[in-house]
Protein backbone atom coordinates (compact mmCIF):
# COMPACT_ATOMS: atom_id res chain seq x y z
CA UNK A 1 0.00 0.00 0.00
CA UNK A 2 2.81 2.39 0.80
CA UNK A 3 5.64 1.70 -1.72
CA UNK A 4 8.30 3.58 -0.88
CA UNK A 5 12.08 2.75 -0.59
CA UNK A 6 13.96 3.07 2.72
CA UNK A 7 15.54 6.59 2.79
CA UNK A 8 12.18 7.59 1.69
CA UNK A 9 10.82 5.98 5.01
CA UNK A 10 13.85 7.35 6.98
CA UNK A 11 12.26 11.05 5.79
CA UNK A 12 9.34 10.32 6.72
CA UNK A 13 9.95 8.61 10.40
CA UNK A 14 12.38 12.02 10.22
CA UNK A 15 9.87 14.31 9.44
CA UNK A 16 6.62 13.41 11.48
CA UNK A 17 9.30 13.13 14.63
CA UNK A 18 10.15 16.64 13.90
CA UNK A 19 6.49 17.77 13.33
CA UNK A 20 5.34 15.67 16.27
CA UNK A 21 8.02 17.24 18.68
CA UNK A 22 7.15 21.00 17.46
CA UNK A 23 3.54 19.77 18.16
CA UNK A 24 4.16 18.88 21.44
CA UNK A 25 6.21 22.22 22.15
CA UNK A 26 3.44 24.21 20.53
CA UNK A 27 0.69 22.38 22.83
CA UNK A 28 2.83 22.96 25.84
CA UNK A 29 3.48 25.91 24.99
CA UNK A 30 -0.33 26.83 25.48
CA UNK A 31 -1.53 25.01 28.45
CA UNK A 32 1.84 25.41 30.53
CA UNK A 33 0.90 26.51 34.06
CA UNK A 34 3.30 29.53 33.74
CA UNK A 35 0.77 31.58 31.53
CA UNK A 36 -1.11 33.67 33.56
CA UNK A 37 -3.32 36.44 32.35
CA UNK A 38 -1.50 40.14 32.49
CA UNK A 39 -2.44 43.55 32.30
CA UNK A 40 -0.56 45.85 29.55
CA UNK A 41 -0.12 49.05 29.39
CA UNK A 42 -1.79 50.75 26.30
CA UNK A 43 -1.28 54.05 25.70
CA UNK A 44 -4.89 55.58 24.68
CA UNK A 45 -5.05 58.64 22.54
CA UNK A 46 -6.43 61.18 24.33
CA UNK A 47 -8.60 63.60 22.17
CA UNK A 48 -9.74 66.26 23.21
CA UNK A 49 -13.16 67.93 23.32
CA UNK A 50 -14.07 70.90 22.96
CA UNK A 51 -17.38 71.25 24.99
CA UNK A 52 -18.40 74.52 23.05
CA UNK A 53 -18.56 72.97 19.50
CA UNK A 54 -18.29 69.53 19.73
CA UNK A 55 -20.88 67.28 17.55
CA UNK A 56 -23.72 64.68 20.12
CA UNK A 57 -21.20 61.97 18.65
CA UNK A 58 -17.67 64.08 19.86
CA UNK A 59 -19.84 64.25 23.24
CA UNK A 60 -20.27 60.32 23.84
CA UNK A 61 -16.92 59.36 23.23
CA UNK A 62 -16.39 60.96 26.68
CA UNK A 63 -16.33 58.19 29.83
CA UNK A 64 -19.50 58.51 31.11
CA UNK A 65 -21.56 60.53 28.94
CA UNK A 66 -24.41 58.66 27.02
CA UNK A 67 -27.00 60.03 24.10
CA UNK A 68 -28.74 61.83 26.53
CA UNK A 69 -26.29 63.55 28.61
CA UNK A 70 -24.76 64.38 25.31
CA UNK A 71 -27.75 66.40 24.55
CA UNK A 72 -27.91 67.90 27.34
CA UNK A 73 -25.17 69.00 27.01
CA UNK A 74 -25.43 70.78 23.46
CA UNK A 75 -29.24 72.12 25.03
CA UNK A 76 -27.30 73.48 27.71
CA UNK A 77 -25.10 74.94 25.56
CA UNK A 78 -27.28 76.38 23.14
CA UNK A 79 -29.71 78.14 25.76
CA UNK A 80 -26.57 80.08 27.68
CA UNK A 81 -24.30 80.33 24.76
CA UNK A 82 -21.88 78.33 25.73
CA UNK A 83 -19.24 77.30 28.53
CA UNK A 84 -17.12 79.89 29.85
CA UNK A 85 -15.27 77.83 32.24
CA UNK A 86 -14.28 74.02 32.00
CA UNK A 87 -16.40 73.88 35.80
CA UNK A 88 -19.33 75.38 34.09
CA UNK A 89 -20.04 71.72 32.56
CA UNK A 90 -21.00 70.71 36.45
CA UNK A 91 -24.01 73.52 36.09
CA UNK A 92 -25.30 70.87 33.37
CA UNK A 93 -28.27 68.56 34.98
CA UNK A 94 -26.94 65.07 36.16
CA UNK A 95 -22.79 66.19 36.03
CA UNK A 96 -21.88 65.70 39.26
CA UNK A 97 -18.24 66.13 40.94
CA UNK A 98 -17.47 62.59 40.55
CA UNK A 99 -18.49 62.83 36.68
CA UNK A 100 -16.62 65.89 35.67
CA UNK A 101 -13.24 64.48 37.65
CA UNK A 102 -13.24 61.86 35.26
CA UNK A 103 -13.43 64.19 31.96
CA UNK A 104 -11.60 67.14 33.37
CA UNK A 105 -8.75 66.21 31.10
CA UNK A 106 -10.31 65.12 28.03
CA UNK A 107 -12.39 68.22 27.62
CA UNK A 108 -11.03 71.93 26.54
CA UNK A 109 -12.93 75.14 26.05
CA UNK A 110 -12.53 77.53 23.41
CA UNK A 111 -15.10 80.24 21.64
CA UNK B 1 -2.34 2.82 -6.03
CA UNK B 2 1.10 1.56 -5.48
CA UNK B 3 3.46 4.54 -6.35
CA UNK B 4 1.33 7.00 -5.11
CA UNK B 5 3.21 7.05 -1.48
CA UNK B 6 1.73 10.93 -0.88
CA UNK B 7 -1.42 10.19 -1.72
CA UNK B 8 -1.77 7.44 0.15
CA UNK B 9 -0.29 9.10 3.13
CA UNK B 10 -3.00 12.68 2.15
CA UNK B 11 -5.80 9.53 2.57
CA UNK B 12 -4.51 8.61 6.37
CA UNK B 13 -3.97 11.92 7.49
CA UNK B 14 -7.26 12.57 6.25
CA UNK B 15 -8.84 9.64 8.69
CA UNK B 16 -6.43 10.59 11.29
CA UNK B 17 -8.16 14.02 11.51
CA UNK B 18 -12.17 12.40 11.43
CA UNK B 19 -10.89 10.05 13.84
CA UNK B 20 -9.72 13.15 15.77
CA UNK B 21 -13.29 14.38 15.23
CA UNK B 22 -14.88 11.58 17.23
CA UNK B 23 -12.19 11.26 19.51
CA UNK B 24 -13.75 10.35 23.13
CA UNK B 25 -12.78 13.56 25.54
CA UNK B 26 -10.83 11.18 27.70
CA UNK B 27 -8.37 10.78 25.53
CA UNK B 28 -5.63 13.67 26.11
CA UNK B 29 -2.52 14.84 24.01
CA UNK B 30 -0.06 13.06 26.17
CA UNK B 31 -1.92 10.13 25.50
CA UNK B 32 -2.07 10.20 21.78
CA UNK B 33 1.53 12.08 21.51
CA UNK B 34 2.84 9.18 23.61
CA UNK B 35 1.13 6.99 20.76
CA UNK B 36 2.46 8.71 18.20
CA UNK B 37 6.16 8.34 19.34
CA UNK B 38 6.04 4.71 19.94
CA UNK B 39 4.64 4.36 16.20
CA UNK B 40 7.51 6.62 15.02
CA UNK B 41 9.95 4.49 17.17
CA UNK B 42 8.72 0.95 15.79
CA UNK B 43 8.86 2.56 12.62
CA UNK B 44 12.00 3.15 12.99
CA UNK B 45 13.13 -0.23 14.47
CA UNK B 46 11.18 -1.77 11.43
CA UNK B 47 13.25 0.43 8.69
CA UNK B 48 16.65 -0.14 10.10
CA UNK B 49 18.04 -3.73 9.36
CA UNK B 50 20.14 -5.65 12.15
CA UNK B 51 19.35 -8.42 14.56
CA UNK B 52 16.05 -8.57 15.81
CA UNK B 53 13.96 -6.08 14.16
CA UNK B 54 11.88 -6.74 11.29
CA UNK B 55 12.97 -7.66 7.60
CA UNK B 56 13.36 -4.10 6.24
CA UNK B 57 10.23 -3.32 3.58
CA UNK B 58 8.26 -5.55 5.47
CA UNK B 59 4.38 -4.75 5.94
CA UNK B 60 4.85 -4.52 9.78
CA UNK B 61 7.15 -1.61 9.22
CA UNK B 62 4.46 -0.20 6.65
CA UNK B 63 1.50 -0.70 9.03
CA UNK B 64 3.55 1.22 11.95
CA UNK B 65 4.18 4.06 9.57
CA UNK B 66 0.68 4.56 8.41
CA UNK B 67 -0.35 4.25 12.13
CA UNK B 68 2.36 7.03 13.01
CA UNK B 69 0.81 9.53 10.18
CA UNK B 70 -2.45 8.67 11.44
CA UNK B 71 -1.67 9.25 15.01
CA UNK B 72 0.44 12.35 14.11
CA UNK B 73 -2.91 13.99 12.45
CA UNK B 74 -4.94 13.27 15.96
CA UNK B 75 -2.21 15.14 17.47
CA UNK B 76 -2.46 17.97 14.93
CA UNK B 77 -6.08 18.28 15.90
CA UNK B 78 -5.77 18.11 19.25
CA UNK B 79 -3.98 20.80 19.15
CA UNK B 80 -5.04 23.26 16.94
CA UNK B 81 -8.56 23.05 19.44
CA UNK B 82 -6.30 23.74 21.92
CA UNK B 83 -6.36 27.62 23.34
CA UNK B 84 -3.99 29.03 25.60
CA UNK B 85 -5.47 30.61 29.10
CA UNK B 86 -4.98 34.45 27.23
CA UNK B 87 -7.32 33.43 23.95
CA UNK B 88 -9.68 35.66 23.08
CA UNK B 89 -12.31 33.05 22.89
CA UNK B 90 -11.84 33.32 27.39
CA UNK B 91 -12.90 37.21 26.61
CA UNK B 92 -15.97 36.88 24.91
CA UNK B 93 -19.22 35.46 24.83
CA UNK B 94 -22.65 35.11 23.45
CA UNK B 95 -23.65 38.34 24.26
CA UNK B 96 -22.38 41.99 22.51
CA UNK B 97 -20.08 43.26 24.96
CA UNK B 98 -19.03 46.87 24.58
CA UNK B 99 -15.41 47.21 24.79
CA UNK B 100 -11.99 48.21 22.70
CA UNK B 101 -9.31 46.36 21.38
CA UNK B 102 -5.90 46.39 20.13
CA UNK B 103 -4.53 44.92 17.65
CA UNK B 104 -2.84 44.62 14.09
CA UNK B 105 -4.92 43.96 10.50
CA UNK B 106 -3.40 41.01 9.22
CA UNK B 107 -5.38 40.85 6.07
CA UNK B 108 -6.76 43.08 3.43
CA UNK B 109 -10.22 44.03 2.98
CA UNK B 110 -12.09 40.71 2.83
CA UNK B 111 -15.62 41.85 2.57
CA UNK B 112 -16.85 44.95 1.00
CA UNK B 113 -20.61 45.30 0.89
CA UNK B 114 -23.15 47.74 2.36
CA UNK B 115 -24.34 47.21 5.58
CA UNK B 116 -27.22 49.48 7.31
CA UNK B 117 -26.94 51.59 4.19
CA UNK B 118 -23.12 52.07 4.50
CA UNK B 119 -20.21 50.36 3.11
CA UNK B 120 -18.08 48.06 5.55
CA UNK B 121 -15.68 46.10 4.43
CA UNK B 122 -14.06 43.04 7.23
CA UNK B 123 -10.76 42.57 8.13
CA UNK B 124 -9.05 39.74 10.25
CA UNK B 125 -7.26 41.44 13.27
CA UNK B 126 -4.44 39.74 15.08
CA UNK B 127 -5.54 40.46 18.44
CA UNK B 128 -3.53 42.21 20.95
CA UNK B 129 -4.99 43.65 23.97
CA UNK B 130 -8.72 43.93 25.03
CA UNK B 131 -10.23 45.86 27.44
CA UNK B 132 -12.20 44.97 30.52
CA UNK B 133 -12.95 46.49 34.08
CA UNK B 134 -11.55 49.06 32.68
CA UNK B 135 -7.82 47.06 32.26
CA UNK B 136 -6.21 46.41 29.29
CA UNK B 137 -5.79 42.39 29.30
CA UNK B 138 -3.14 40.77 27.11
CA UNK B 139 -5.01 38.45 24.52
CA UNK B 140 -4.27 36.34 21.29
CA UNK B 141 -6.57 35.35 18.39
CA UNK B 142 -7.78 36.50 15.21
CA UNK B 143 -11.05 38.65 15.37
CA UNK B 144 -12.97 39.56 12.29
CA UNK B 145 -13.61 43.55 12.37
CA UNK B 146 -16.53 45.17 10.26
CA UNK B 147 -15.55 48.86 10.13
CA UNK B 148 -18.42 50.92 8.46
CA UNK B 149 -15.97 53.00 5.98
CA UNK B 150 -15.39 53.80 2.54
CA UNK B 151 -11.62 54.12 3.06
CA UNK B 152 -9.34 51.39 2.96
CA UNK B 153 -7.23 50.18 5.99
CA UNK B 154 -4.15 48.45 5.09
CA UNK B 155 -2.21 45.17 6.26
CA UNK B 156 -0.07 46.09 9.13
CA UNK B 157 -1.72 49.10 10.44
CA UNK B 158 -1.90 48.61 14.20
CA UNK B 159 -5.19 50.31 15.63
CA UNK B 160 -7.84 50.88 18.61
CA UNK B 161 -11.10 50.13 17.55
CA UNK B 162 -14.19 50.51 19.93
CA UNK B 163 -17.44 48.47 18.93
CA UNK B 164 -19.28 45.51 19.99
CA UNK B 165 -17.35 42.53 20.44
CA UNK B 166 -18.88 38.95 20.28
CA UNK B 167 -18.79 35.13 19.24
CA UNK B 168 -19.68 34.66 15.69
CA UNK B 169 -23.61 33.42 15.90
CA UNK B 170 -24.41 29.86 16.82
CA UNK B 171 -26.61 28.72 13.91
CA UNK B 172 -25.35 25.61 12.20
CA UNK B 173 -23.10 27.06 9.79
CA UNK B 174 -21.46 30.25 10.39
CA UNK B 175 -19.73 29.86 13.46
CA UNK B 176 -18.39 26.74 12.54
CA UNK B 177 -17.23 28.19 8.65
CA UNK B 178 -15.33 31.19 10.98
CA UNK B 179 -13.93 28.83 13.72
CA UNK B 180 -12.53 26.42 11.18
CA UNK B 181 -10.55 29.59 9.44
CA UNK B 182 -9.41 30.24 13.33
CA UNK B 183 -11.80 33.59 13.93
CA UNK B 184 -13.72 33.10 17.16
CA UNK B 185 -14.62 37.03 17.57
CA UNK B 186 -16.14 39.61 15.95
CA UNK B 187 -16.12 43.29 16.10
CA UNK B 188 -18.48 45.52 14.12
CA UNK B 189 -17.88 49.31 14.66
CA UNK B 190 -17.96 52.53 12.82
CA UNK B 191 -14.89 54.69 11.42
CA UNK B 192 -14.81 57.06 13.76
CA UNK B 193 -14.37 54.61 16.87
CA UNK B 194 -11.25 53.46 14.81
CA UNK B 195 -7.54 55.01 15.86
CA UNK B 196 -5.33 54.40 13.67
CA UNK B 197 -1.53 53.75 16.16
CA UNK B 198 1.17 53.02 13.80
CA UNK B 199 1.51 51.98 10.34
CA UNK B 200 3.59 48.80 8.99
CA UNK B 201 3.07 47.09 12.81
CA UNK B 202 4.64 43.58 12.52
CA UNK B 203 4.08 43.07 9.10
CA UNK B 204 5.79 40.78 6.72
CA UNK B 205 6.79 43.05 3.55
CA UNK B 206 6.31 40.45 1.11
CA UNK B 207 2.54 40.16 2.19
CA UNK B 208 2.61 44.04 2.56
CA UNK B 209 3.12 44.38 -0.93
CA UNK B 210 1.27 41.82 -2.43
CA UNK B 211 -2.03 42.99 -0.29
CA UNK B 212 -0.95 46.61 -1.39
CA UNK B 213 -1.29 45.75 -5.49
CA UNK B 214 -4.43 43.60 -4.54
CA UNK B 215 -6.21 46.89 -2.96
CA UNK B 216 -4.58 49.09 -6.13
CA UNK B 217 -6.24 46.61 -8.75
CA UNK B 218 -9.35 46.45 -6.32
CA UNK B 219 -9.63 49.90 -6.39
CA UNK B 220 -8.55 50.50 -10.24
CA UNK B 221 -11.64 47.92 -11.00
CA UNK B 222 -14.00 49.58 -8.67
CA UNK B 223 -13.22 53.29 -10.41
CA UNK B 224 -13.07 52.11 -14.07
CA UNK B 225 -15.75 49.16 -14.75
CA UNK B 226 -19.81 49.58 -14.34
CA UNK B 227 -21.22 48.00 -10.71
CA UNK B 228 -21.92 44.28 -11.65
CA UNK B 229 -18.93 43.73 -13.76
CA UNK B 230 -16.70 45.23 -11.39
CA UNK B 231 -18.58 43.00 -8.79
CA UNK B 232 -17.92 40.33 -11.17
CA UNK B 233 -14.14 40.46 -12.26
CA UNK B 234 -13.60 41.29 -8.43
CA UNK B 235 -14.87 37.98 -8.05
CA UNK B 236 -12.74 36.21 -10.41
CA UNK B 237 -9.66 37.92 -10.02
CA UNK B 238 -9.56 38.41 -6.15
CA UNK B 239 -11.88 36.11 -4.86
CA UNK B 240 -14.10 38.77 -3.00
CA UNK B 241 -18.20 38.46 -4.48
CA UNK B 242 -19.23 40.44 -1.56
CA UNK B 243 -20.64 43.33 -4.10
CA UNK B 244 -22.12 40.82 -6.59
CA UNK B 245 -25.37 41.43 -6.42
CA UNK B 246 -27.54 38.68 -5.04
CA UNK B 247 -29.69 37.76 -8.25
CA UNK B 248 -26.55 37.08 -10.07
CA UNK B 249 -25.42 35.30 -7.70
CA UNK B 250 -28.81 33.00 -7.54
CA UNK B 251 -28.59 32.73 -10.96
CA UNK B 252 -25.05 31.31 -11.00
CA UNK B 253 -25.96 28.86 -7.94
CA UNK B 254 -29.60 27.78 -9.71
CA UNK B 255 -27.51 27.14 -12.77
CA UNK B 256 -24.58 25.29 -11.28
CA UNK B 257 -22.12 27.33 -12.36
CA UNK B 258 -21.51 29.08 -8.91
CA UNK B 259 -18.20 27.78 -8.86
CA UNK B 260 -16.73 29.93 -11.32
CA UNK B 261 -17.06 32.92 -8.42
CA UNK B 262 -14.60 31.18 -6.34
CA UNK B 263 -10.91 31.65 -7.61
CA UNK B 264 -10.40 27.33 -8.29
CA UNK B 265 -8.21 25.07 -11.01
CA UNK B 266 -9.59 26.10 -13.39
CA UNK B 267 -8.74 30.02 -13.09
CA UNK B 268 -5.74 29.13 -12.12
CA UNK B 269 -4.95 26.73 -15.56
CA UNK B 270 -6.37 29.67 -17.91
CA UNK B 271 -4.36 31.93 -15.77
CA UNK B 272 -1.36 29.92 -16.58
CA UNK B 273 -1.81 28.91 -19.95
CA UNK B 274 -2.30 32.20 -20.92
CA UNK B 275 1.50 33.50 -19.35
CA UNK B 276 2.79 30.34 -20.78
CA UNK B 277 1.94 31.39 -24.26
CA UNK B 278 2.77 34.84 -24.00
CA UNK B 279 6.48 33.88 -23.12
CA UNK B 280 6.40 31.04 -26.00
CA UNK B 281 5.67 34.02 -28.53
CA UNK B 282 8.09 36.40 -26.81
CA UNK B 283 10.45 33.28 -27.45
CA UNK B 284 12.03 33.36 -23.79
CA UNK B 285 13.86 30.11 -22.70
CA UNK B 286 11.57 27.49 -21.20
CA UNK B 287 13.74 26.95 -18.31
CA UNK B 288 13.20 31.15 -17.82
CA UNK B 289 9.53 31.44 -17.90
CA UNK B 290 8.32 28.33 -16.09
CA UNK B 291 10.76 29.31 -12.56
CA UNK B 292 8.42 32.72 -13.61
CA UNK B 293 5.36 31.25 -13.54
CA UNK B 294 6.26 29.54 -10.41
CA UNK B 295 6.86 31.82 -8.65
CA UNK B 296 3.62 34.13 -10.08
CA UNK B 297 1.96 30.74 -8.75
CA UNK B 298 2.72 31.50 -5.26
CA UNK B 299 2.14 35.27 -5.32
CA UNK B 300 -1.07 34.43 -7.07
CA UNK B 301 -1.92 31.93 -4.18
CA UNK B 302 -1.00 34.77 -1.56
CA UNK B 303 -2.96 37.46 -3.73
CA UNK B 304 -6.01 36.05 -3.42
CA UNK B 305 -5.80 35.02 0.57
CA UNK B 306 -4.61 31.63 0.09
CA UNK B 307 -7.93 29.68 0.18
CA UNK B 308 -7.57 26.03 0.02
CA UNK B 309 -9.05 25.76 -3.57
CA UNK B 310 -6.40 28.13 -4.74
CA UNK B 311 -3.29 26.38 -2.56
CA UNK B 312 -4.76 22.96 -3.75
CA UNK B 313 -4.15 24.11 -7.70
CA UNK B 314 -1.35 26.33 -7.06
CA UNK B 315 0.63 23.59 -5.60
CA UNK B 316 -0.67 21.21 -8.13
CA UNK B 317 0.57 23.36 -11.01
CA UNK B 318 3.85 24.20 -9.29
CA UNK B 319 4.54 20.11 -9.12
CA UNK B 320 3.65 20.07 -12.77
CA UNK B 321 5.69 22.57 -13.98
CA UNK B 322 9.08 21.74 -11.73
CA UNK B 323 8.37 18.06 -13.27
CA UNK B 324 8.80 19.33 -16.18
CA UNK B 325 11.76 21.72 -15.57
CA UNK B 326 13.70 18.24 -14.63
CA UNK B 327 11.81 16.51 -17.41
CA UNK B 328 10.35 13.63 -14.90
CA UNK B 329 6.78 12.62 -15.49
CA UNK B 330 4.53 13.87 -12.75
CA UNK B 331 1.91 11.73 -10.72
CA UNK B 332 -1.42 13.48 -10.58
CA UNK B 333 -2.86 12.05 -7.51
CA UNK B 334 0.90 12.70 -5.83
CA UNK B 335 0.56 16.14 -6.39
CA UNK B 336 -2.67 16.52 -5.42
CA UNK B 337 -1.58 13.96 -1.68
CA UNK B 338 1.04 16.69 -1.30
CA UNK B 339 -1.31 19.67 -2.11
CA UNK B 340 -3.70 17.89 0.73
CA UNK B 341 -1.06 17.18 3.02
CA UNK B 342 0.00 20.84 3.22
CA UNK B 343 -3.27 22.23 3.63
CA UNK B 344 -4.26 19.99 6.02
CA UNK B 345 -0.79 20.36 7.90
CA UNK B 346 -1.50 23.85 8.13
CA UNK B 347 -5.24 23.80 8.95
CA UNK B 348 -6.80 20.63 10.17
CA UNK B 349 -10.29 22.22 10.45
CA UNK B 350 -9.76 22.76 6.60
CA UNK B 351 -10.70 19.34 5.97
CA UNK B 352 -14.40 20.31 6.94
CA UNK B 353 -14.71 23.30 4.80
CA UNK B 354 -17.25 22.91 1.44
CA UNK B 355 -13.91 24.88 -0.41
CA UNK B 356 -11.66 22.11 0.30
CA UNK B 357 -13.83 18.69 -0.11
CA UNK B 358 -15.40 20.55 -2.85
CA UNK B 359 -12.36 21.00 -4.86
CA UNK B 360 -10.56 18.08 -4.53
CA UNK B 361 -13.87 15.88 -4.84
CA UNK B 362 -14.12 17.55 -8.43
CA UNK B 363 -10.68 17.07 -9.23
CA UNK B 364 -10.37 13.43 -8.16
CA UNK B 365 -13.83 12.92 -9.86
CA UNK B 366 -12.37 14.55 -13.24
CA UNK B 367 -9.29 12.06 -13.00
CA UNK B 368 -10.87 9.39 -12.40
CA UNK B 369 -14.63 9.38 -14.72
CA UNK B 370 -12.95 11.47 -17.93
CA UNK B 371 -10.42 8.45 -18.86
CA UNK B 372 -13.55 6.22 -18.42
CA UNK B 373 -16.03 8.19 -20.84
CA UNK B 374 -13.63 9.01 -23.14
CA UNK B 375 -13.01 5.12 -23.65
CA UNK B 376 -16.93 5.40 -24.72
CA UNK B 377 -15.94 7.20 -27.86
CA UNK B 378 -12.41 5.94 -28.29
CA UNK B 379 -13.73 4.98 -31.55
CA UNK B 380 -14.94 8.28 -33.07
CA UNK B 381 -13.24 9.63 -35.71
CA UNK B 382 -14.38 13.91 -36.15
CA UNK B 383 -11.32 15.50 -33.94
CA UNK B 384 -13.34 18.64 -33.50
CA UNK B 385 -16.26 17.48 -32.18
CA UNK B 386 -14.43 14.57 -30.11
CA UNK B 387 -11.90 17.70 -28.74
CA UNK B 388 -14.44 20.35 -28.22
CA UNK B 389 -17.35 18.64 -27.40
CA UNK B 390 -16.88 15.25 -26.11
CA UNK B 391 -13.75 16.04 -23.55
CA UNK B 392 -15.85 19.07 -22.07
CA UNK B 393 -18.60 17.28 -21.70
CA UNK B 394 -16.98 14.31 -19.91
CA UNK B 395 -15.41 16.92 -17.44
CA UNK B 396 -18.17 18.16 -16.94
CA UNK B 397 -20.21 15.13 -16.05
CA UNK B 398 -16.99 13.90 -13.99
CA UNK B 399 -17.14 17.34 -12.12
CA UNK B 400 -20.95 17.18 -11.06
CA UNK B 401 -21.21 13.34 -10.18
CA UNK B 402 -18.72 14.27 -7.30
CA UNK B 403 -19.95 17.59 -6.15
CA UNK B 404 -23.55 17.13 -6.88
CA UNK B 405 -23.82 14.90 -3.20
CA UNK B 406 -21.54 17.55 -1.46
CA UNK B 407 -23.59 20.53 -3.07
CA UNK B 408 -27.18 18.85 -2.50
CA UNK B 409 -25.96 17.92 1.86
CA UNK B 410 -24.50 22.09 2.31
CA UNK B 411 -26.83 24.32 -0.23
CA UNK B 412 -29.78 22.00 -0.47
CA UNK B 413 -29.95 22.35 -4.14
CA UNK B 414 -29.26 20.08 -6.85
CA UNK B 415 -28.65 21.31 -10.62
CA UNK B 416 -28.66 18.65 -13.67
CA UNK B 417 -28.65 21.33 -15.59
CA UNK B 418 -24.97 22.33 -14.74
CA UNK B 419 -23.70 19.81 -17.30
CA UNK B 420 -25.02 21.79 -19.87
CA UNK B 421 -24.22 25.09 -18.70
CA UNK B 422 -21.17 24.58 -18.03
CA UNK B 423 -20.19 24.01 -21.56
CA UNK B 424 -21.76 27.15 -22.13
CA UNK B 425 -20.29 29.38 -19.51
CA UNK B 426 -16.30 28.33 -18.58
CA UNK B 427 -15.18 29.14 -22.43
CA UNK B 428 -17.01 32.62 -21.84
CA UNK B 429 -14.94 32.73 -18.09
CA UNK B 430 -11.92 32.23 -20.16
CA UNK B 431 -12.36 35.02 -22.32
CA UNK B 432 -13.22 36.67 -19.38
CA UNK B 433 -10.31 36.16 -17.63
CA UNK B 434 -8.13 37.12 -20.59
CA UNK B 435 -10.13 40.54 -21.39
CA UNK B 436 -9.25 41.02 -17.34
CA UNK B 437 -5.82 40.30 -17.33
CA UNK B 438 -5.06 42.21 -20.27
CA UNK B 439 -7.35 45.26 -18.64
CA UNK B 440 -6.04 44.92 -15.27
CA UNK B 441 -1.59 45.02 -17.15
CA UNK B 442 -2.80 47.45 -19.82
CA UNK B 443 -6.36 49.27 -18.06
CA UNK B 444 -3.92 52.68 -18.16
CA UNK B 445 -3.60 52.78 -22.28
CA UNK B 446 -5.34 55.57 -23.97
CA UNK B 447 -7.60 53.70 -26.64
CA UNK B 448 -6.54 49.90 -25.86
CA UNK B 449 -7.87 50.81 -21.72
CA UNK B 450 -11.16 51.43 -22.26
CA UNK B 451 -12.08 49.16 -25.21
CA UNK B 452 -10.54 46.09 -22.67
CA UNK B 453 -13.50 47.59 -20.14
CA UNK B 454 -16.00 47.69 -22.51
CA UNK B 455 -14.85 43.78 -23.28
CA UNK B 456 -14.60 42.72 -20.09
CA UNK B 457 -17.86 44.43 -19.89
CA UNK B 458 -19.83 42.85 -22.61
CA UNK B 459 -18.80 39.44 -21.79
CA UNK B 460 -19.71 39.42 -17.91
CA UNK B 461 -23.11 40.59 -19.07
CA UNK B 462 -23.04 37.55 -21.58
CA UNK B 463 -22.38 35.47 -19.03
CA UNK B 464 -24.72 36.74 -16.88
CA UNK B 465 -27.40 36.17 -19.37
CA UNK B 466 -26.51 32.74 -19.62
CA UNK B 467 -27.06 32.19 -16.18
CA UNK B 468 -30.36 33.50 -16.20
CA UNK B 469 -31.27 31.51 -19.16
CA UNK B 470 -30.28 28.13 -17.65
CA UNK B 471 -31.30 29.25 -13.90
CA UNK B 472 -34.66 30.08 -15.69
CA UNK B 473 -34.56 26.28 -17.64
CA UNK B 474 -37.98 24.12 -16.20
CA UNK B 475 -36.55 20.60 -14.64
CA UNK B 476 -32.67 22.85 -14.81
CA UNK B 477 -32.82 22.70 -10.74
CA UNK B 478 -34.24 21.42 -7.55
CA UNK B 479 -34.22 23.14 -4.44
CA UNK B 480 -34.72 21.10 -1.35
Amino acid sequence: MLDISRAERYFLITLLLSLSIFSGASYYKKTSPNIKLETVEINEPQISVNINTATLRELESLPGIGPVMAREIISFRDTFGGFKSKEGLKDVKGIGDKKFEKIRDLIIISE
Amino acid sequence: MNKRPLAVIALFFILGIVLARYLPESVKFVHVLAGTCFFIFSAFLFTTPGPGSGRPGSGSGKVLLILSVISFAVLLCINSNTFPKDHITNFVGEEKLKTSIVGTIKSPSLTRRPYYGKIASTYLFDTEAIKEVGEWWRVKGVTQIRIQTEKDLAYGDRLMVKGTIMRPRNDNYYRSYLERQNIFALINTKENNVTLLSNNYKSNPILRCIYSIRDKLKNQIIEIMPLESGAFLRAIMLGDRSELPRHIQDSFKKSGTMHILAISGLHIAIIVLVILYLFRIIGVKREIYYTFTIIFLIFFALFTLSRPSVVRASIMACVFLIGMLLGRKVDVYNSMGLAALFILIKNPKDLFSVGFQLSFMAVVSILFFVPKLMKLVQNYKHYYVKKFLYIPLAVSVSAWIATFPLILYYFKIITPVAIIANLFIIPMLSAMLIASMAFLALGWLPVLGPFLVQASHFIAHAIFSLADFFAALKFGHYIL
